[in-house]
């Protein structure tokens, strides 16, 4: 018998009050990793994309578009090696309407070059290239909603409405976890012809690799100097800046999600809190009489930290075990598949689990210090009147 | 080898300082009190607990303290066992000032020089009967086996190591006295003070727990000092002081 053993006993003693004391905590260690989990999320996208990808938009609204002619001369720029280019579509399968695809109208003889995150046969990059109305998509979302090659499948237009056919003619896999399983990409022509006469010709993104990541914005700006003059001005920057630039469009929704993680902790915090406060204050005669035995101020302060310690332990354990099949299985796998442009990874990060333990343990033990000061700064001898 | 040998054996080499301090005291007073006053603040009034106090009780003496509620035996008792300190006066307790000692320096003193037995026996629930007495043990530097050895030792004296492994709640409140007891004896302490040990149990339990208390001042040279309102139990004690208010009657 030791101090550990009667900290572990004091734990067990009530069980059924120190189980739901872990399961409520475990389900804020859950609620805390899930929040931590989206923020990271959001910047793992501008973590990992690119700097040797430039894309250019109109400076003044993406949705404007750029005259297609822009193609040719932001190839032209001195440092830029590929270009291709892109407009958003934003399909949704009819039988589907709540889930959103990443459609995007591109370029199949240039796209590739760029998108180099992705694995296609050879002959199915031919037979895409070559049919107007054809398909490639991502291995998750053909899963996802079932899809063969060879399958004919209609897409409902959000942005260009009407149905629109297609075939799909490739199914890509993804060689890095950068790349999105979840892409819809078709031919930009097909797109061209059939869209409003006033849109025709028009490209979101122009999308160009330079040979040498280090002089990314300085070929940035050469692009944009480029079309001062014109009537469309543009806008270029690397990917990573371009996901940071939307990142910050929601950065006060990940600052509420900051607050909301600290809410969570000051949660956890009162749950250890209240159970550490009834366990130890029922027990006030028993530490009146261990110091009495001659159990010093420390011992006691250790006897309780312990107990505290364990308790926070056992329900930080707890909830990642929870936490992982819930955020990175089920979350995220969901998010993964479904907007992997925005999010390609949705999972716990160590940081964020070791966030979590730490919260849980530390928290835990810094509430056990009023109760601990309570049960040492009483007189002994007042400690003995007490009733139990 | 008897169970009183194995004791004497075992107490003798748990504290040498209480051995040390407590060498030659045999003719001398293992408690010595002068002019003890306590007084309680209570508001604006002063409330005189003990009114100058004068005790001595020589090593292995077991004597009681009796007197109505409020007449102070409590407070003499804490006072003597460390646990509350005098407002003046002088208090010598096994050779030590205890007026000069801090709350730490007590705290330690306590361990090695005192044992407790409560009313109500004050065993730590989730602990055995065995581990309770090998409480007082965690403070010493004594090996887990040796720890073991010993509580068991004091289980046997006081009757109770076939129930070594039993929770407080399986015991009755004869034995769980009788494992308090256990608890008192088994870090060697010079001084037992037992604040009414008989309190709450039955008359044979007293009676038995009455009889530990004088064969461990007989045959162990232990001071035991017991506060009581019965009668039956002081007269168990070699003395018994009588209290009122404050004072010696």
């Amino acid at each position: 018998m030791n101090v550990f053993a009667l900290s572990l006993r004091n734990l067990a003693r009530d069980r059924s009050r120190t189980a739901l004391t872990v399961a409520s905590v475990a389900v804020a260690v859950v609620a805390l990793l899930l929040l931590r989990t989206a923020i990271s999320a959001w910047s793992i996208g501008a973590e990992r994309a690119p700097k040797n990808r430039l894309l250019t938009r109109n400076s003044v609204a993406y949705e404007l578009g750029l005259p297609s002619k822009y193609v040719e001369r932001v190839k032209a720029v001195p440092g830029v090696s590929a270009v291709s280019w892109l407009n958003w579509f934003g399909g949704k399968d009819p039988a589907h309407q709540s889930l959103s695809i990443s459609s995007y109208a591109c370029d199949p003889s240039t796209f590739l070059t760029l998108y180099d995150g992705v694995t296609v046969s050879q002959a199915d990059q031919e037979r895409w290239t070559h049919d107007r109305t054809g398909a490639l998509v991502g291995s998750a979302l053909a899963e996802r909603m079932g899809w063969k090659v060879g399958q004919h499948v209609t897409l409902n237009g959000t942005i260009y409405p009407g149905d629109w056919d297609f075939t799909i003619d490739a199914i890509y896999q993804i060689k890095n976890p950068v790349a999105d399983p979840g892409l819809f990409l078709f031919h930009w022509k097909y797109l061209n012809e059939l869209r409003p006469t006033h849109m025709h010709d028009r490209v979101e993104y122009v999308w160009s690799r330079v040979d040498d990541p280090t002089r990314a914005a300085e070929i940035s700006k050469a692009i944009d100097r480029a079309f001062e003059v014109e009537d469309t001005a543009t806008r270029t920057e690397d990917e990573r800046s371009f996901f940071a630039s939307m990142l910050g469009m929601v950065s006060t929704a990940l600052g509420a999600l900051d607050v909301l993680s600290v809410i969570v902790l000051l949660i956890m915090a009162l749950l250890l809190r209240n159970t550490l406060a009834m366990a130890v204050g029922e027990r006030s005669v028993e530490y009146a009489t261990l110091r009495a035995l001659g159990f010093s101020a420390r011992r006691i302060w250790l006897i309780v930290c312990i107990e505290a310690l364990m308790l926070g332990a056992f329900a930080g354990a707890f909830g990642i075990a929870l936490a992982y099949p819930l955020v990175d299985l089920t979350v995220g796998r969901w998010v993964e598949a479904n907007v992997a442009a925005l999010i390609p990874e949705f999972r716990m990060q160590p940081l964020s689990v070791a966030l979590a333990s730490f919260a849980a343990v530390v928290l835990s033990c810094l509430v056990a210090i009023p109760q601990a000061l309570a049960m040492t700064s009483t007189r002994v001898v007042d400690g003995l009147r007490r009733v139990g | 080898m008897t169970t009183s040998n194995v004791l004497e054996r075992d107490f003798t080499e748990v504290s040498s300082d209480a051995s040390t301090q407590s060498a030659g005291l045999g003719a001398v007073a293992m408690i010595e009190i002068s002019r003890l006053y306590k007084e309680y603040q209570r508001g604006s009034t002063k409330i005189d607990v003990l009114r100058g106090l004068d005790l001595s009780i020589k090593r292995g003496r077991f004597e009681a303290l009796m007197g109505p509620s409020g007449s102070g035996k409590t407070t003499l008792l804490n006072i003597v066992a460390g646990l509350d300190q005098a407002t003046r006066g002088n208090v010598r307790v096994g050779g030590s000032d205890l007026t000069k000692l801090s709350d730490a320096q007590l705290t330690k003193w306590r361990s090695r020089q005192v044992g407790f037995i409560f009313q109500s026996f004050n065993l730590i629930p989730v602990l055995t009967a065995l581990e309770n007495v090998e409480l007082p043990l965690l403070l010493t530097r004594l090996h887990k086996k040796e720890r073991t050895r010993r509580a068991e030792t004091a289980l046997e004296l006081v009757g109770m190591s076939d129930r070594k492994d039993h929770f407080p709640k399986q015991l009755s409140g004869g034995q769980e006295q009788r494992v308090a007891i256990a608890r008192a004896i088994v870090s060697d302490p010079t001084l037992i003070v037992a604040d009414e040990p008989t309190g709450d149990l039955d008359r044979e339990s007293a009676s038995e727990v009455l009889g530990l208390l004088g064969r461990l001042s007989r045959e162990f040279d232990k001071t035991i000092l017991m506060v009581t309102h019965d009668p039956l139990a002081a007269k168990q004690a070699d003395f018994v002081h009588n209290m009122d208010k404050g004072a010696f009657v």
